[in-house]
């Protein structure tokens, strides 16, 4: 473990460093993993997540936040932001304090996950299962949505101080923690109160009042969609210094995004953490898709991932449907060959593939996971996994014996 | 001039994983139904082209990643071979291939009227959308392999012109000059909604970001 000995580690209480030396500049890899709340409620489910992390060579975390009984929480996923799901443990210990406790002697780095730009989510007009600070007047009512509610009005400097308020408030509070991350740092598709300026002030207005704090954000790229639609310029929040990683969202069942970001991008420059968003999904395609994707993704030089959607039941069955059509095939490469050898792809039968590869055909099928937190998800399918050393990451997805694989983690 | 791609498919796969410059296979290749194929009876030039079998509802379609694009000029072979269209629908064959479904900058359609085959194709509004601008009208098409370039720019007004088989069909223009263009894409690039039946053919896929003639 002597690699984590430069990164992750501060002194506290009463002051905030950063880790000194980003790995990504000595040409090392991190992986990332997003954890839902739910997932950290209670120190089992921790201490599942924490041990993965510490076997497979994790180096951050990025922690979904949601403040207990408080004025002060800002957002979290439908279900996932009740008070009861944050959870004060029967010691009275706060599980994101927990989480970061724990990490911090294993040069894990744990991160406060925030979703920004709702005023309220999923349809909730009414902020019911939400308790933000911000009152109706910030309201960005050019956004609305039926699916997603409203966004807050991010142009407004007043609305942003109260915001970047909460964030340090909650960083203040657990000084151990790495930094923040800032999902959704965009407007959603219908506003068009703002700019892409306005964007970039509410990313610099977090820098400025946590400047010893590891700012990240999870971008979407400079496609067009995400520039100019969603007000996202991400190139504009490097070149002002205003971020010290960005996670970039490939995802991994919307393989045309991932081929825009791949070409767009490669690695951060100045010091800044590129990670590629890796979806993990075991259930909407064959897990093995997994491993062919992050190779795919190596060979064009990316190195750091960030995983998420171990479990995937957060998502709401209206975005499933709409990305379902973009799935790609792919096939594992240790046990089918290479996709550079297909030479067809059928699906009829609304729940398997056949590709075929150099002749033969291989039949590619869903698989199913009910548990609904990374913990549990772990729990069924990584204990037994046998071995995580060496160059390679992997972690067994399903109930085949399939790998995602990490690449090289070592120079 | 730069060629972004020149999809042969000689190398009798559908892929051709390796980053740009062109390959021979596409970048992706999507199936969300029916069947995407190498096939040698779907060359029009050399061994082999590509074989795509609709299935009612679903797309199933080639991808090439460009970037942001202002310009694209492609041209592709298409022959309708079998395909079998209850008279008076249609299904989009060439689209901008976004992940967003309502991203579409631009189609072209393939339907079945009147006892022909027949093409159009479309130019839509502004950014992000799928509200259409401008259509051409439906221009038959014989059961025989046919040569589709197409011209598409961005603009305050932008525009797309198509050419059957070297001869102009006119232009459709539309204010567009947020719409770029970075998965063009080929195929069943939009789910028939009628009942399908049947193969059609495609081969030497070729793209530029300039506009120049690209030809036969």
């Amino acid at each position: 473990m002597a690699r984590f000995m430069t990164a992750g580690l501060r002194t506290y209480p009463g002051y905030h460093r950063k880790s000194a030396v980003s790995l990504d500049k000595l040409g090392r890899a991190r992986l990332a993993a997003w954890v839902q709340s739910d997932s950290y409620s209670n120190k089992t489910d921790a201490d599942v997540i924490i041990n993965y992390a510490k076997a497979h060579d994790i180096t951050d975390l990025y922690l979904l936040v949601a403040y207990p009984g408080t004025p002060n929480l800002l957002m979290g996923y439908a279900g996932s932001c009740n008070t009861h799901l944050w959870g004060t443990t029967a010691d009275g210990s706060y599980m994101f304090d927990y989480m970061v406790r724990n990490c911090a002697p294993l040069g894990i780095r744990c991160h406060a996950w925030w979703c920004m730009m709702f005023w309220s989510w999923y349809g909730d007009t009414s902020k019911t299962f939400m308790n933000t600070p911000l009152s109706d007047t910030y309201k960005d009512l050019t956004s609305y949505s039926a699916t997603d509610g409203y966004n807050w009005k991010m142009f407004d400097a007043t609305a942003r101080t109260t915001v970047v308020n909460v964030l340090w408030d909650f960083a203040h509070n657990n000084r151990m923690c790495e930094g923040v991350q800032l999902d959704y740092i965009r407007t959603n598709g219908n506003s068009t109160a703002h700019t892409t300026t306005d964007i970039t002030n509410l990313v610099g207005d977090v820098r400025t009042k946590m400047p010893d704090r590891h700012i990240s954000v999870c971008s979407i790229g400079t496609v067009p969609n995400g520039k100019i639609n969603d007000r996202q310029d991400v190139v504009d929040f490097v070149s002002h210094k205003y971020v010290d990683s960005v996670a970039f969202m490939g995802y991994f069942w919307c393989f045309a995004r991932k081929l825009e970001l791949a070409n767009q991008f490669n690695y951060g420059t100045g010091g800044v953490e590129v990670y590629w968003g890796q979806s993990a999904e075991p259930y909407r395609t064959n897990p093995s898709d997994v491993a062919h994707n992050t190779r795919w993704i190596q060979q064009r030089g990316w190195k750091n991932f960030a995983l998420f959607d171990m479990y995937s039941t957060h998502f709401r069955a209206a975005e499933y449907a709409n990305y379902v059509d973009g799935i790609n095939i792919n096939c594992n490469l240790e046990t089918y060959g290479d996709i550079a050898d297909i030479t067809k792809i059928s699906h009829v039968n609304g729940t398997s593939w056949t590709v075929t590869i150099g002749g033969s055909d291989y039949t590619t099928l869903y698989s199913a996971v009910t548990d609904h937190t990374e913990a549990g998800y772990l729990k069924d399918h990584v204990e037994g996994v046998e071995g995580a050393r060496g160059p390679m990451m992997y972690v067994r997805l399903g109930d085949t014996t399939t790998y995602i694989t990490a690449g090289d983690w070592y120079p | 001039m730069t060629t972004l791609f020149n999809c042969t498919f000689e190398n009798n796969r559908l892929y051709d994983p390796t980053p740009h410059p062109p390959g021979n296979g596409a970048d992706m290749v999507s199936v969300s139904g029916g069947t995407v194929e190498v096939a040698a009876a779907a060359a029009h030039d050399g061994s082999y082209g590509v074989k795509f079998t609709p299935t009612q509802g679903y797309r199933a379609w080639m991808m090439m990643a460009c970037g942001g694009l202002r310009k694209l000029r492609q041209r592709f072979w298409i022959h309708p071979n079998s395909l079998s269209i209850a008279t008076g629908n249609s299904f989009r064959i060439c689209r901008n291939g976004h992940y967003d479904a309502s991203w579409v900058a631009y189609d072209i359609g393939l339907g079945y009227a009147s006892s022909s085959y027949y093409i159009y194709w479309n130019i839509y509004n502004g950014t992000y959308s799928s509200t259409q601008a401008n259509g051409s009208s439906n221009i038959n098409i014989t059961n025989a392999w046919h040569r589709i370039e197409t011209y598409y720019q961005t603009g305050s007004p932008g525009s797309m012109e198509l050419w059957l088989d070297g001869v102009s069909q006119g232009s459709v223009s539309a204010t567009n000059p947020d719409a770029l263009v970075n998965l063009p894409a080929l195929g069943v690039a939009g789910g028939p909604g009628f009942t399908i039946s049947g193969s059609f053919y495609v081969d030497s896929w070729q793209a530029n970001d300039d506009g120049t003639l690209i030809g036969a």
